[in-house]
């Protein structure tokens, strides 16, 4: 799942290195926009649904967004 | 039935913004405290579009990083649009991602607002009028 992560990453927010430790405080490209583009691509990706109260949380920082992934995909796979 | 509403311009000062404007005067500025912004709403008295002025007071702001980086400009269109209803079936219709509201809009006397995210990165703000 990182792999992937990382990959949209690089691609929506131009970060080329140290993902692990990326925050909202030190990427200056994650600003709102990039944003809405990373969670329509993490829906896409990770094929799960991000409701309009979930978006601003996820604006923090890597490890919650990686959290958020990883909780979704096991509520997915306890519903299947 | 939808019809366009106004035009959202993010601006740093919204008194210094009007210095320049081919609309000098804003019909009605105030704070709104869901979107932590002054706002102001420009009759343009075309019969047609008006213009918001969207001043973010501080970070939590969701135009903050918007003005920060582009030093502000046009941000988004407005629609004003039957019912919830009709507003769930268009944004499922044209996959517009909601990501803020229904809210109540203290600019648009009360009346609820969505602001989605469409397919060809656009900031649509709708405005429910039932």
């Amino acid at each position: 799942m990182k792999n992937n992560l990382n990959l949209l990453l690089k691609d929506i927010l131009k970060v080329e290195k140290n993902f692990e430790q990326m925050s909202t405080n030190n990427t200056p490209n994650w600003d709102s926009l990039a944003h809405l583009n990373l969670v329509i691509a993490l829906e896409e990706e990770f094929d799960i649904e991000i409701t309009p109260e979930e978006i601003q949380p996820l604006y923090s920082s890597y490890d919650t967004i990686a959290r958020f992934i990883e909780a979704k995909q096991n509520q997915y796979q306890k519903v299947i | 039935m939808i019809t366009l509403s106004h035009i959202g311009i993010v601006v740093e000062n919204i008194e210094d913004y009007l210095k320049f404007a081919v609309h000098p005067t804003a019909e009605t500025v105030i704070f709104d405290p869901i979107q932590h912004s002054r706002l102001a709403l420009i009759k343009t008295n075309t019969g047609r579009a008006d213009i918001e002025l969207v001043e973010p007071a501080d970070e939590q702001a969701t135009t903050y990083n918007f003005l920060k980086k582009t030093g502000g400009g046009l941000h988004h269109l407005c629609y004003e649009i039957n019912s919830e209803k009709d507003l769930d079936e268009l944004l499922k219709q044209r996959r517009i991602k909601r990501f803020f509201g229904p809210v109540k809009a203290a600019l648009f006397e009360g009346r609820k607002i969505v602001f989605g995210y469409t397919k060809n990165r656009e900031i649509i703000e709708f405005i429910i009028t039932e």
